[in-house]
């Protein structure tokens, strides 16, 4: 009989990295993190809404209330999808925070389709704060 | 008991999220569980995102006293003519400066009510609007 495999074992932020082929902009020193989910949005309401620890965010947002946002919700990395680049200010308030920012010159459907390759998959698509609570959506 | 008031103010956007990091460090550094710091820590930004994006200006009030979290909101105006309609899902007024930074998804009431044990709003256009919001400590 097949074996299942249905836990997910999560990709550590330098598999991120490489399979996005990303520029690390700060937080070298925590690539081992190892995360289990990822979620793309330009809307931060929604990522504080949806998104669980151990996850990633990809945006196309580069200033400091995206790195508010992860500091909010202890997200450990912060992925600029279509080539935007932080300004120093986001890169000095992320290492502070100890926030991993990368960078990548790719769509953010392409850079989530690597992701997704590579074995990190959505955050379910329920409230994050209330576990179960929350309308099916 | 602990007691802390943050002004925020009017299009404040170059300190935003200031005060929702501090509350979220104090109750970090009180040993408070994870999950609830958690959802302070997401209805105190929402809270403060809004003051900043809607309100003429106001404070947030943070405190901790017999087992509750308390966060009180309040400003000086405009005041919200239908609350009912703020409490949708998607529905937001919030202007094209703050839907560039990425605010304006018409999820912030929803996310602080979603976050809190005990939630209410009360507003009158003209006068302002005031937000008390709890969270049970155990």
């Amino acid at each position: 009989m097949k074996k299942i495999h249905s836990v997910a074992q999560g990709l550590s932020l330098r598999q991120v990295a490489d399979a996005l082929g990303a520029t690390v902009f700060t937080g070298e020193d925590h690539l081992d993190i190892v995360v289990q989910t990822a979620c793309c949005s330009d809307l931060m309401s929604d990522v504080l809404a949806f998104v669980h620890e151990k996850s990633i965010i990809l945006t196309g947002l580069a200033n400091a209330h995206v790195i508010r946002t992860a500091e909010m919700l202890d997200l450990k990395c912060i992925v600029f999808v279509r080539g935007k680049l932080p300004g120093q200010d986001v890169i000095d308030l992320a290492s502070e925070l100890g926030v991993v920012l990368m960078g990548v010159n790719k769509t953010m459907f392409t850079s989530a389709g690597l992701l997704y390759e590579s074995g990190l998959r959505g955050s379910p698509m329920k409230w994050a704060s209330r576990e179960g609570t929350g309308p099916a959506q | 008991m602990i007691h802390t008031v943050y002004p925020v103010e009017q299009a404040g956007y170059d300190v935003a999220g200031q005060a929702s990091a501090d509350i979220k460090r104090q109750l970090k550094q009180l040993g408070v569980d994870s999950s609830i710091i958690r959802r302070v820590a997401v209805a105190c930004y929402e809270a403060e995102m809004n003051l900043i994006i809607h309100s003429l200006g106001g404070a947030m009030e943070f405190s901790i006293e017999e087992g509750f979290i308390t966060l009180q909101v309040h400003d000086r105006g405009p005041g919200i003519p239908d609350v009912e309609l703020a409490k949708k899902e998607g529905f937001s007024t919030a202007p094209e400066d703050a839907r560039s930074l990425g605010f304006g998804a018409g999820m912030g009431l929803p996310n602080m009510m979603r976050n809190t044990d005990d939630f209410l709003i009360a507003s009158q256009v003209g006068v302002g609007t005031l937000m008390i919001m709890k969270f049970k400590l155990a």
